[in-house]
């Protein structure tokens, strides 16, 4: 009679500790689920990040930046300058400043110039699109076009996609 | 003497129960709180809205009107809000600095801000006819997250502000 009551306690032990250790697995399958969408979200964030920091660097790049005297205009980018990086960038002849140089500043990205105001026109800068991109981020920055011929200003966009 | 001892064995167990369901409840409500409902966070987009509504009126307010005597935006606006305008674009005796500067506007907004369905609101007013903007586009249906960008244009009588928000 006693060896049966010790087995049902054994027997309500080993349940007791199956079933914690089931709620442990569960826990552990919950926590490794979120654990792992923290990590992509991570990741997203990363990748939106250098997006900003692409748009940012062309932002200020001395090619592209309006200057007067050595004093930089915020926001201004010289049209005669777009149309020189235009032709350097694109120009079959300077395929090695593309892809070293200038790879190593845009990286995997495409950058265009539009005006919008007073014409509409569009001014490819960079194009370098993976053929497996698995993500593309694209940010729009307002600028200002400074037509130095005419000494006006036009608005423009600086379109930015950047692919990961 | 042996009920007593088992009763007080069951209301041990059930302490013991109680402070597992207890501490299972904690963890849940700690997970959900801190896991679950974690919102994300917006980076670039943040960024992208406020240097847009920056941008876009520091950039608006330099452009130069080329059907204007090259005025610029900011120009006009200032010519606008004067007492007496003067800035006749068309040469036809009548001052029309408003109406121009209300078109390049909506120009600018409509290939931007509209073409991206980006729900704004911009307004050109001063301060004591804030009721009565000199110019005035858009409409912010959902005022959750905006960015704001407010610039001072100082005119005859007081300041003229402009300013676009852009809402999400």
């Amino acid at each position: 009679m006693k060896t049966k009551k010790a087995q049902i306690k054994m027997f309500e032990t080993i349940a007791v500790l199956l079933i914690f250790f089931v709620l442990i697995g569960f826990g552990l399958i919950f926590y490794s689920r979120i654990q792992s969408q923290g990590f992509q979200a991570k990741l997203d964030e990363n990748f939106e990040l250098k997006a900003i920091q692409t748009a940012q660097l062309v932002s200020f790049l001395p090619e592209l930046q309006c200057s007067s005297d050595g004093i930089i205009t915020d926001d201004c980018f010289d049209t005669l300058k777009v149309e020189a990086l235009h032709e350097i960038i694109n120009n079959p002849q300077n395929k090695d400043i593309k892809n070293n140089y200038y790879f190593d500043v845009f990286g995997s990205s495409e950058i265009t110039i539009e005006q919008i105001y007073p014409v509409v026109d569009s001014w490819p800068i960079y194009k370098k699109i993976p053929d497996d991109y698995k993500a593309k981020s694209s940010v729009k920055i307002p600028i200002s076009l400074y037509d130095a011929k005419k000494r006006e200003y036009g608005f423009g966009i600086l379109n930015i996609d950047v692919y990961g | 003497m042996d009920k007593m001892k088992k009763n007080k064995k069951s209301q041990a167990e059930i302490v013991g129960l109680v402070i597992i369901v207890l501490l299972i409840t904690i963890g849940i409500l700690f997970i959900v709180k801190f896991v679950v409902l974690k919102e994300n966070p917006n980076t670039k987009i943040d960024f992208v809205h406020s240097e847009l509504a920056s941008n876009m009126i520091n950039v608006m307010l330099k452009t130069t009107v080329t059907d204007c005597k090259r005025s610029s935006v900011t120009e006009l606006f200032k010519d606008c809000a004067a007492v007496q305008s003067h800035i006749d674009c068309d040469d036809d005796g009548i001052p029309d600095s408003c109406e121009k500067v209300n078109e390049t506007i909506k120009i600018i907004l409509d290939e931007s801000l509209v073409k991206w369905r980006n729900q704004y609101e911009f307004r050109a007013y001063k301060p004591s006819y804030k009721e009565h903007p000199l110019s005035s586009y858009g409409k912010c249906i959902k005022r959750g997250n905006v960015a704001s960008a407010t610039y001072p244009i100082p005119i005859d009588m007081g300041t003229l502000f402009v300013r676009l928000d852009i809402c999400s």
